[in-house]
């Protein structure tokens, strides 16, 4: 991952999509400073309400920060619940940790959280294995928003669900988003589902940020050759348009290819992208892309 | 009886299941066991040369029904035809013929291939398996199934490691392990859900070129169903054991009239900026297990259009309820 920036407003939904090993979920992890210990370099600053979170110390920021503001949803977390513990006694976990509610205030506060992910009250007295996936995966949102977070990550929340279920969980981020001015931050590989809640979207690809914009422009007038190509790979259930594919493969990001990353897949390839990775340039507003076609574009080139 | 969807012309077909049912013990206790009904009386045709996309989500049977229809299983109930030959109670010392006619492509390249072979042993296996791996003209077959799949140049690609490629180049590998013995029905069961989004399209339009040039006839299994729509020529939907919807892409994805293909199309996702701005119709509940199915029509307890008195009492069966359309519901 590398040069990677965005900001998130209260209240908004980021969407950070790109494929397989492109780094969107070291990005997620980053942010949670849960990074493992062998990442050779970490740079760059993370602010949240303008206090830069890289000055804590690590034990600030799990006293302060983490799960308090800014909380994550992680990918496949569901089979990670403990098997033989209730799962009310789960989610209420990091508040008996972290203040001194009593198990009472606690047990009532879990079911509270039940009722607003769309599960029944009674549910905190089941073992996971009586739940079902959308049952685990509304178990994990509550759990992420017990103590709650200003800030909530969520890393393919619906990856391992079935469509019409997937649907339903969509339905429940988009009500709490609204429900509790909730700023999100959406990791998928799935530009489609993004649409569904992201205000922003930012396209990854093999570690860099190829294009970041309003929902409206990703989704409809994408400028970067990558962003326009993952957009028309998806097979469409309305329209006859047949999908296209990008030829060849996601770089190994060990030796990534010099220039811009994109280059030895992009069909508009020419010189420049060969040598020197691009931009980003700004192209009006909070749109960003990092291509060469693009550094000449009305808005001027920027060599930030 | 010719089966449900069946084209008249009976020995057209491929494949044919009729009536087929596969049902599993389930252990309950020390003692009882509850049978399982993964699949459950369901009848489909695949003519030659054709491909049938078999779209459901995950516990529908669909997995089970291609076994069955590759004789890796055998059905409780029910027939299984390769053509005009019924193959249900074959044994597996008299399946050799059918073995080598009827290959399979899976989900997971990374681990339905041995990381310990070359790309040119994994390729040619099912040739040592049926007596052909030996001679020159072996290693030629072998170099012609990588370069029919795109992995040129061969001679580089052959003595690679699977730890070597990309997931898409692994699911070609297991594609020209598929095509190598020139087979006649080919199941494809999720062959690209663990595919990057970008490289899917290229895998479906190279299998649909391939099927082209050497003619077999597919049953393409995802839980994806506008792939379905460009990658099939018919398309069956299964809820939970059944068969709920037959059609061709049009009537199913453009017309659906079962209420639970109506709500799958719903579901899936298009990428659209006003998606944000509203929410999704859904049906409500998750599929129930295959040992708890509910009477009558399966899919009642979660319907939005269920009919008290009837919907729960009689099982529907799947008719023709416009031409080449079926569908299992008493709304029709």
């Amino acid at each position: 991952m590398d040069g990677v920036s965005f900001e998130v407003d209260e209240g908004a939904a980021l969407g950070i999509v790109g494929e397989s090993g492109c780094g969107k979920t070291s990005l997620g992890i980053a942010v949670m400073r849960l990074l493992p210990s062998n990442v050779q370099r970490f740079d760059g600053g993370i602010y949240l309400d303008g206090q830069d979170l890289q000055r804590l110390s690590k034990e600030e920021f799990r006293r302060t920060i983490r799960w308090k503001k800014i909380a994550m949803v992680f990918q496949g977390a569901m089979n990670s619940l403990n098997p033989v513990m209730r799962v009310g006694d789960q989610v209420a976990e990091p508040l008996l940790v972290a203040s001194d509610i009593g198990r009472k205030g606690a047990m009532a506060r879990v079911s509270d959280l039940l009722e607003m992910v769309g599960l029944p009250r009674e549910a905190a007295q089941r073992y996971p294995h009586e739940l079902s996936g959308g049952m685990k995966q509304r178990i994990l949102i509550a759990m992420a928003l017990i103590l709650n977070p200003r800030l909530l990550i969520m890393d393919e929340p619906t990856s391992a669900l079935d469509v019409s279920v997937q649907a339903q969980i969509m339905n429940l981020i988009k009500r709490l988003k609204v429900q509790l001015n909730l700023s999100v931050i959406f990791i998928t590989h799935d530009i489609a589902l993004a649409s569904d809640i992201c205000d922003t979207v930012c396209v990854m690809y093999a570690g860099e940020l190829a294009e970041i914009g309003t929902a409206e422009t990703i989704l409809k007038e994408p400028r970067h050759p990558y962003a326009q190509l993952l957009l028309s790979s998806i097979p469409r259930l309305r329209g006859r348009a047949k999908p296209a594919y990008i030829p060849g493969d996601t770089p190994d990001l060990v030796t990534p290819p010099p220039g811009c990353r994109f280059h030895p897949r992009c069909p508009y390839v020419f010189e420049p992208c060969r040598i020197r990775s691009p931009g980003p340039f700004p192209l009006g507003g909070a749109h960003l892309a990092r291509c060469w076609l693009l550094q000449d574009s009305k808005h001027g080139p920027d060599q930030a | 009886m010719p089966a449900a969807g069946s084209y008249r012309i009976v020995n057209m077909d491929q494949i044919r299941l009729e009536n087929v049912s596969v049902h599993f013990p389930v252990r309950r206790g020390l003692f009882k066991s509850v049978p399982a009904r993964a699949v459950d009386g369901v009848s489909l045709n695949i003519p030659k040369g054709k491909t049938l996309a078999l779209v459901g989500e995950s516990g529908s049977g669909k997995t089970t029904l291609g076994r069955v229809s590759l004789r890796l299983a055998k059905p409780t109930l029910g027939r299984v035809y390769f053509e005009d030959l019924d193959i249900t109670d074959l044994k597996e010392g008299n399946l050799g013929w059918f073995r080598r006619q009827a290959q399979a492509i899976f989900q997971d390249p990374y681990s339905s291939i041995n990381p310990f072979m070359k790309v040119e042993e994994i390729v040619a296996e099912p040739l040592k398996i049926h007596g052909e791996g030996d001679g020159p003209s072996a290693k030629e077959r072998v170099h012609k199934a990588l370069f029919d799949v795109k992995l040129t140049p061969e001679v580089e690609f052959a003595v690679k490691f699977p730890h070597m490629l990309s997931g898409g180049q692994r699911q070609r590998v297991g594609i020209a392990r598929a095509l190598i013995l020139n087979p006649k029905y080919i199941v494809a069961d999720e062959p690209v859900s663990m595919v990057d989004a970008s490289s899917r399209a290229e895998i479906l339009y190279l299998m649909r070129s391939l099927q082209e040039r050497y003619g077999p006839a597919f049953l393409y299994i995802t839980h994806d169903i506008a792939s379905a729509k460009f990658f099939s020529d018919r398309i069956a939907v299964m809820y939970l054991g059944r068969i709920v919807e037959l059609g061709s892409p049009e009537q199913v994805i453009g017309a659906p009239l079962h209420p639970y293909t109506a709500a799958l199309v719903e579901s899936v996702p298009e990428p659209d900026p006003a998606n944000r701005l509203r929410e999704r119709h859904v049906i409500p509940g998750e599929p129930p297990s295959a040992t708890g199915i509910p009477l009558g029509c399966r899919f009642h307890p979660r319907c939005p259009s269920f009919m008290k008195a009837k919907c729960d009492v009689i099982d529907p069966t799947l008719l023709e309820v416009r031409p080449d359309h079926f569908v299992a519901c008493h709304l029709y």
